[in-house]
């Protein structure tokens, strides 16, 4: 075991012991407690601790890379998981707050008066928050096999026992505080590095000044931007900065279908129960986006610097071969295998990084191979292929070592990654066992349990609902990463419209509610599983899922917002065909609306 | 929502106090874009928040919510994604190409001053109308 490594254990073991003191010190005793944190969350420490609840392993991991990847369009993943808070904070947070209970399945089941519409919103939920949790298990496995070098199964089963120590005996309290403290050790885990890279790539220390600032190369100044454009241009790349790798219709449905599905996300919005009152809820959504938004705004420069980083890496001097590709014929364009960086043999071990050198030239020629021009170019001059790949997670865990930073940096991003993923693992837990004890248990089957039974119920499916995703991370179902966009499509289309038409359309009934979310629901399912197969079988897929095959070209994963539409659409139909709801639906759907007042 | 102002305008017929749906809506949009912060809407006492209160009240909140929704439609999927390649052309912000811009940075920090602005917004109404929570 070398110095790093007892750091990486030290810091991680910290941050471990942290959250379990905090699990013992916000024991919970009652149900209030348990599913809503007794309702006394300042606003501000909400904001904080649904920040954590919602930025995931992905978020931490594997969004800045993504945007790299992605260049312009990577704004979809950006704008649609934070424009969601706006849906979120101006059409549900503070009515649902003021309904004032406990998940969010029970509200649609008393606002339609309808055990049928709770079950199918516990339904959306369960599938929803497990595909969910599946991502987070991943997340943990990532940060322990990568970074710290531990055995997945190690790694796993004691994230696994922290969790359960403060999510069994803490609950919503014991969870929101701990994820507080997650929220801490993630953003300083994010920004350091950020930081350092920001200020050797561009010599500014704000990162968010720094994507937009000017580098010498040369002896010259050019814009971080413009240099990646032309850079990435020569080696078949889209410019960075325009819109490519999606098309125009698909960025505009996928980053609506993020906010959308952000706004329906159940974990979340129960985050917004726990707060004292109306006027919290609202205020408390604004500082969840200030502490989501510093990550958020950080992750596309972090993205861009480590683009830059990386092709100033592989190509000896990138001003040589601008509008001058023929450069890249001479093998001394780029560089030799015998003189990689350290980081880079590194990363190279784990896989995330793929070193190979096809055509034996000891040089290592990286591009664009899908770009017929480039593929050209590359024949003619004998290469044998692209000779790296890239792992789109190496951007964030790698850049401490990039950037040269102290070991303890290096350990604090694999706290910080192990945080993102515990802190939504245990969100998303506890909506799946509230659901499972308080909607299913108390609210259909067995109305007539105690208080205290309940409690004990709670922490039973709680438990359950961790082994289950212990389980699945160490044996990832193969379709992991495509359930995930199953997740958001859902929300957006099961969830958002129902509880969105519950406060703002007093005449919506349960016949309406219920069919809409089975319309949207059924119709998203369907789109997808057409061209990913049935329940993720690929064999069952009926068409292959590219861009000639989808329906006016639209992506699978973008579908979200057009499942909502028919959510929203079959529900006014079926409503104007049917009953209007009871006189004290009414007058629920009146007093939510207000703060005081019946 | 449409049925809802549907019901909304039916009773407020049978109303004098509102004065007439459309001459309402529009003094309402003036007033937002002023910034809101001018004429005191003389909001009635807690105890009698009667069902015209109620209305206007619930009528200011849609208000308000469909101009903060449309800054967030246009900044976003407007500026963001259908004009990004055009506002490219037209220039930069801090460095950025415009349009990257705000795919990336400014749709953002437009979220932000929304959310602010309209749980400012409206606490200021909760307020006004006397329906506070204590």
């Amino acid at each position: 075991m070398d110095g790093q490594q007892i750091m990486n254990l030290s810091v991680v073991g910290l941050t471990f012991a942290l959250y379990i003191g905090i699990a013992i010190w916000a024991r919970t005793g009652s149900t209030s407690e348990f599913y809503v944190a007794g309702k006394g969350v300042h606003p501000v420490a909400n904001g904080m601790a649904t920040a954590a609840d919602w930025m995931s392993a992905a978020s931490f991991i594997s969004m800045a890379g993504l945007i790299a990847f992605l260049g312009y369009s990577g704004g979809a993943y950006l704008m649609g998981w934070t424009g969601g808070y706006v849906l979120m904070a101006l059409l549900l947070a503070p009515y649902l707050r003021k309904f004032g209970k406990f998940t969010v399945p029970e509200f649609i089941g008393d606002r339609f008066y309808s055990k049928t519409a709770r079950v199918v919103a516990v339904v959306s939920l369960l599938v929803i928050s497990i595909t969910y949790v599946i991502g987070q298990m991943r997340g943990v496995g990532i940060a322990f096999s990568n970074i710290l070098e531990v055995p997945l199964e190690v790694g796993l089963i004691s994230g696994m026992a922290v969790v359960f120590i403060y999510c069994v005996f803490g609950g919503m309290k014991g969870i929101t505080y701990t994820q507080i403290a997650q929220y801490v050790v993630m953003i300083f885990a994010y920004t350091v590095p950020a930081i350092f890279i920001s200020l050797t790539i561009t010599g500014i220390p704000i990162p968010q000044f720094g994507l937009g600032g000017s580098i010498d190369v040369a002896g010259e100044s050019i814009h971080l931007i413009q240099a990646l454009d032309k850079t990435l241009v020569e080696i078949g790349f889209a410019p960075y900065s325009e819109l490519a790798n999606m098309s125009m219709l698909n960025m505009f449905m996928l980053t609506l279908s993020l906010m959308i599905g952000t706004a329906g996300l159940p974990h979340v919005i129960v985050r917004f129960f726990t707060v004292p009152r109306m006027r919290d809820a609202r205020r408390s959504a604004g500082w969840a986006l200030v502490f989501i938004a510093i990550l958020y705004t950080t992750a596309p420069a972090v993205g861009a610097m480590a683009t830059w980083n990386l092709l100033n890496t592989v190509i000896d001097d990138p001003t040589e071969i601008w509008d001058n590709r023929e450069r890249l014929a001479e093998p001394d364009a780029w560089m030799a295998y015998d003189e990689q960086p350290g980081w880079m043999a590194h990363w190279g071990q784990t896989g995330l990084l793929g070193l190979n050198d096809h055509n034996e030239d000891g040089h290592l020629q990286y591009y664009n191979p899908n770009d017929e021009e480039m593929a050209a170019f590359a024949e003619e001059h004998g290469w044998q292929g692209s000779e790296l790949t890239v792992d789109r997670d190496i951007i964030v865990l790698a850049n401490p070592q990039i950037a040269g930073l102290h070991p303890i940096v290096v350990a604090l991003v694999a706290a910080g990654g192990i945080a993102a993923a515990l802190s939504t693992a245990a969100g998303l837990l506890l909506a799946i066992s509230s659901a499972i004890s308080h909607d299913l248990l108390k609210g259909v089957m067995m109305p007539r349990i105690s208080e205290k039974q309940e409690m004990l119920a709670a922490r039973l499916s709680m438990a359950a609902a961790i082994l289950l995703a212990g389980y699945l991370g160490l044996n990832p179902p193969g379709f992991a990463a495509e359930v995930v966009a199953l997740a958001f499509g859902l929300a957006a289309a099961s969830l958002f419209p129902t509880l969105m038409m519950g406060v703002f359309m007093r005449r919506m009934n349960k016949e309406g509610a219920i069919a809409g979310m089975l319309a949207g629901l059924l119709s998203t399912l369907l789109y997808i599983f057409i061209y990913k197969g049935f329940f993720f079988f690929p064999e069952t897929a009926l068409f292959p899922d590219q861009e000639a095959y989808w329906l006016f070209g639209l992506n699978p994963t973008s579908f979200g917002a057009v499942g909502a539409v028919f959510n929203f659409i079959v529900a006014y139909i079926v409503m104007k065909l049917t009953a209007p709801p009871p006189k004290e639906i009414r007058e629920l759907v009146e007093s939510i609306r207000t703060p005081k007042a019946g | 929502m449409s049925d809802h102002h549907q019901s909304q305008e039916g009773h407020g017929s049978q109303d004098a106090s509102p004065g007439t749906p459309p001459q309402h809506g529009g003094a309402t949009g003036s007033q937002h874009q002023q910034g809101a912060a001018g004429s005191p809407a003389p909001g009635p006492a807690p105890d009698d928040f009667s069902e015209s209160a109620r209305r206007e009240y619930w009528k200011k909140n849609l208000t308000v919510i469909g101009v903060c929704m449309g800054i967030w439609a246009f900044v976003s999927l407007g500026l963001g994604v259908l004009l990004g390649p055009t506002l490219n052309e037209l220039g930069s912000i801090g460095g950025y190409p415009l349009g990257f811009f705000f795919a990336q940075q400014g749709s953002i920090y437009v979220f932000l001053a929304l959310i602010f602005f309209y749980a400012w917004y409206m606490n200021r109404l909760d307020r006004q109308f006397g329906v506070e929570e204590d």
